[in-house]
């Protein structure tokens, strides 16, 4: 069979589940309160500054394609292409996006223009100015 | 108002399961999950790319497993849904 889990608190809800009767449909297990505990990262070595998550920055667009809209899909389009809104010309702080990831817009955008930069965001590649930055921010806390 | 929640697009993430664990490799962030029940039961029921709140999610794991209470199994849904949200593997729509 399988290695026991480091988790403590499967390994207690698997053998809850062995003592009680069979159930007729399976038990799914749930983590608890504390749902980080039914995952665990393991984190590149690039994000281990995790005390300059809240300085660096990302720029919308980056540098190379300043004078280029984002389309509400996040892809970066023509100045002036129908729907899209145009670049920032700025950089958002690590600590704006991670709050814009949670719902509280970044700053002096609209709904839908926070949603296309978001977008944008969410699509950086490793390469891209701001793409380590964005990688930072999505470790657990 | 609830909040509803997306999965990436299915290519962010590639996936190896190994007995009752599934790694996730996701590319944008480098970083790989070790993910256990009940996280890969929720993702694979948001692969239609459709967007599900918590009560709906516990909804659809209902046809499958016994969830208990049903309060307190959409409130533990929500916390994993949330917390996937900060991974980058799951969006608020």
């Amino acid at each position: 069979m399988s290695e026991p889990t480091p988790d403590p608190q499967s390994q207690e809800a698997q053998a809850g589940e062995a003592g009680s009767p069979a159930p007729s449909r399976r038990q799914l297990l749930m983590g608890g309160a504390v749902a980080a505990s039914a995952i665990v990262s393991i984190r590149p070595a690039l994000a281990n500054t995790a005390a300059s998550v809240l300085n660096c920055t990302i720029p919308v667009p980056d540098q190379g394609r300043a004078g280029s809209a984002i389309a509400p899909n996040g892809q970066v389009v023509p100045a002036g292409t129908p729907g899209a809104f145009p670049g920032t010309g700025r950089s958002f702080t690590g600590e704006q996006v991670k709050q814009a990831m949670r719902g509280r817009p970044l700053p002096g955008t609209s709904y839908e223009q926070n949603q296309a930069y978001l977008n944008y965001i969410r699509r950086l590649q490793r390469g891209t100015s701001g793409f380590t930055c964005y990688a930072s921010l999505q470790m657990p806390r | 108002m609830e909040t509803a929640y997306r999965r990436d697009e299915e290519d962010a993430v590639s996936a190896c399961v190994l007995d009752d664990m599934v790694l996730l490799y996701h590319r944008r962030s480098g970083q790989t999950h070790m993910v256990i029940s009940p996280v890969p039961e929720i993702l694979e029921r948001m692969v239609d790319g459709e967007t599900v709140t918590a009560a709906a999610m516990h909804d659809r794991l209902a046809r499958d497993f016994d969830l208990g209470e049903r309060a307190a199994a959409v409130a533990e849904i929500g916390s994993h849904l949330d917390a996937l949200v900060a991974l980058g593997l799951v969006r608020p729509a």
